[in-house]
């Protein structure tokens, strides 16, 4: 079974092709606001390197977000788009647990939890928890959005937590506010964005379940509502 | 005509009917080893046209550098004169212009006038000769070019061949584009065929989305779009009865207009694109809009004055032939559309404003007020920040006016400026119609006011039907037609542009 993947939810934007015995090729790009110029030449590339035709492909992997939302459609809608087109089914997964999959795949983890947080632009960040149980890491802390001080402190006060591992551009971003907390680590930059390789290999158990999604079931993750208020006043300029 | 030939690939099991054929058209037909070489050979392509299964006919082309050699065509005797011959030509002509080929040749024998005459209709020339090229009997070859394969003008040429031949249907007959537009606040995908014939055309409008807003909220939209666009293109799809992996091309708009909208329908058709392996091209949505009357006035002449005017753009275009405009003035503030919009909603009236103070209009006294009509005479700008004021200390000093005197002498003074310059420039640039464009266009008095000043003139006038002012993508389809024929296919990392300027001369 061939998985095309692809990620779009952070500032960084890739595609990957999976196959039984892991990756076979990926790209990864960060360039800033350059999602949309990137992602097709990126699947053109990566097929080709694969050795692999278009046709060839049985599934596409999408990440649904949370992230940023410009860069989050333009993979979703490729994604969904090359699904159509092919007509073959997807399956989904969020930016939260792909950053979490990657760091317990390769850091010692057992003992402690992974907060996941991704950067959410104007002070705040998206982020999740989740701890390693069996082969994957089951979810304690749902995707939402916070202001990162007072997650700081929700985490202090937290009587249940384990000592935990910060993932993500967004724990970068905000170092400060989770500085004087004890039994807290970073995880290196390398684990800042998800990656669509590990998309692949996230999603790949449940594709050979046989656990698919139409593309009319892919629905971005969000977690914010547009800024948008009924004011007559404000409205925007009408583009034509 | 009485047979609808079908043109296919020709395969090897081709070869004996071809070769029966050739044994009756041909002094000096090839041997099967030829036409297997040939078969495989990259560099060529032989098509069949088939009744029912049976070879009527071939022909078949050679590729060289950027030039493409017609190498043979034949058909049945019984069956000449059907216009097989010119289906084959065709098709191996339209094979052409989507390889890039900039020329094509051939040779014909000097006493076979007929075929001579064929190739003239499609626009071939002599050029030389070449003598005692052809034995049995001895005769000389008449070398025929056909240059600017690639020319607006060869494809309007082909296209008046291809309808005379009715039942033309073969692999290179085109389904058409599929067209998807997302620049604004509807969804709209389209499947239109030879940059004329609207196979299906769907739009999902968001309008009661961002009604509650006032206004289109660019986020909102984004979201809309991404909801709707696979429901939007499959309807297109399904109602032009074409398969995906079927459409010649995909189109999109890539600007101007709000960038997480755009990038939904770019990021959708270059996907397509990339899946079904044809050409994926960027288009101005500007451009699409000056396009949008062709699909029902198939026999525009130009120079013809355009009058776009939309929520966003307001601007008097020159068009001067195929692609060719000239931008002769543009809005210094406010567009038209937006200054409707503003003064509905300073009035209370809601959005979208236009619709509203149109019908609203329609009950006014349209000579109530006199609203100043801003640079009249002056240069081929406009401006509407100006009237939009005086509507609001009108109201703000005679609080008691009816609304629709207020709303009909408004729409009064912005119709006035608009077809008073478009006469105008239609007068100093020999126009030979006028045109409107864009979403403004669909207002009743405007359309009104072209139709007098066009029977006042003796101009031609050309107004859109209402779903062709809006935004749709059946004009994102039509003018991609012209765009790939004169550009060829946008790359692949293309994004969207949301200040996109009108490719002007």
């Amino acid at each position: 079974m061939l998985i095309l993947g692809i990620e779009s939810a952070t500032s960084s934007v890739g595609c990957a092709i999976g196959g039984p015995d892991g990756v076979i090729a990926s790209v990864h790009t960060t360039r800033p606001r350059y999602h949309a110029e990137s992602l097709a030449p990126q699947i053109e590339f990566v097929l080709q390197q694969a050795g692999i035709a278009t046709g060839d492909v049985d599934v596409v992997a999408v990440d649904v977000g949370p992230g940023l939302f410009t860069g989050l459609r333009v993979g979703i809608t490729t994604a969904i788009s090359v699904a159509f087109a092919l007509g073959v089914p997807m399956v989904a997964a969020n930016s939260l647990e792909l950053l979490a999959s990657a760091v317990s795949s390769n850091v010692n983890a057992s003992d402690r939890d992974i907060h996941a947080m991704i950067d959410a632009r104007r002070g705040e960040v998206f982020h999740a928890r989740y701890r390693r149980e069996g082969e994957g890491n089951d979810c304690r802390m749902e995707p939402a959005v916070a202001l990162p001080d007072e997650l700081a402190k929700a985490l202090e006060a937290d009587p249940e937590r384990r000592e935990l591992l910060l993932v993500g551009d967004g724990a970068r971003q905000h170092l400060e506010s989770f500085d004087g907390l004890a039994g807290v680590e970073v995880t290196a930059a390398q684990f800042d964005h998800p990656s669509a390789s590990a998309l692949v290999r996230l999603v790949r158990p449940a594709a050979e379940r046989g656990e698919f999604l139409d593309y009319n079931e892919i629905k971005p993750l969000y977690l914010r509502e547009p800024d948008a208020k009924a004011n007559w006043n404000t409205a925007p300029k009408v583009e034509p | 005509m009485t047979a609808e030939p079908e043109l296919a690939a020709m395969t090897s099991g081709h070869v004996d009917a071809v070769m029966a054929i050739d044994s009756r058209v041909y002094a000096r037909p090839w041997t099967r080893s030829m036409w297997i070489k040939e078969i495989e050979d990259v560099d060529r392509s032989h098509l069949v046209a088939l009744d029912e299964l049976e070879v009527v006919g071939h022909a078949g082309s050679m590729y060289a550098l950027d030039e493409v050699h017609l190498t043979t065509v034949a058909v049945l005797p019984q069956r000449q004169g059907e216009g097989i011959a010119s289906s084959l030509v065709l098709a191996l002509l339209d094979e052409a212009v989507r390889a890039g080929s900039s020329s094509a040749t051939l040779e014909v024998r000097a006493a076979d006038r007929r075929t001579q005459r064929l190739y003239s209709r499609f626009g071939f020339s002599p050029a030389g000769v070449r003598r005692g090229y052809y034995t049995t009997p001895t005769d000389d070859g008449i070398i025929m070019w056909l240059d600017d394969l690639q020319s607006p003008e060869l494809a309007r040429r082909l296209d008046e061949i291809r309808s005379q031949i009715p039942g033309f249907a073969g692999p290179t007959t085109q389904q058409g584009i599929l067209g998807i537009e997302t620049s604004c606040d509807e969804t709209a995908a389209a499947v239109v065929r030879g940059g004329r014939e609207v196979r299906s055309s769907v739009v999902s409008s968001q309008i009661e989305i961002h009604a509650r807003f006032g206004g289109v909220v660019p986020e909102v939209a984004s979201r809309a779009h991404v909801e709707s666009i696979l429901p939007v293109v499959g309807a297109a799809l399904t109602e032009a009865g074409v398969d995906g992996e079927d459409v010649d091309a995909v189109a999109a708009t890539h600007g101007p207009g709000l960038v997480g909208a755009l990038l939904v329908g770019v990021s959708a058709a270059k996907a397509m694109s990339l899946v079904w392996e044809v050409p994926f091209i960027g288009i101005n949505h500007l451009e699409a809009h000056l396009y949008a009357a062709f699909l029902e006035e198939p026999d525009l002449e130009m120079p013809l004055v355009v009058l776009l005017v939309s929520g966003g753009h307001t601007m008097l275009i020159l068009m001067e032939g195929d692609l060719r405009y000239r931008v002769l003035g543009s809005t210094l503030d406010d567009a038209a559309g937006e200054a409707f919009d503003k003064v509905a909603r300073h009035i209370g009236l809601g959005y979208p404003g236009g619709p509203i103070i149109d019908k609203l209009s329609a009950k006014g006294d349209r000579d109530a007020i006199r609203f100043p009509r801003a640079m009249m005479s002056d240069g081929w700008d406009f401006s509407f920040s100006g009237v939009k004021t005086s509507v609001v200390n009108h109201l703000r000093h005679n609080p008691d006016t009816p609304i629709e005197d207020l709303a009909a002498s408004f729409q009064e003074a912005v119709a006035d400026v608009l077809v008073t310059k478009a006469r105008r420039a239609a007068r100093e640039h020999g126009a030979k119609g006028l045109c409107l464009a864009g979403g403004v266009a669909a207002n009743a008095r405007l359309r009104q006011c072209v139709i007098e000043a066009c029977e006042a003139d003796g101009l031609r006038a050309f107004l859109p039907s209402r779903e062709m002012c809006t935004d749709n993508a059946a004009m994102v389809a039509a003018v991609a037609w012209h765009r790939l024929r004169a550009d060829g296919p946008s790359p692949l990392d293309l994004g969207a542009d949301p200040s996109l300027r009108l490719p002007a001369l």
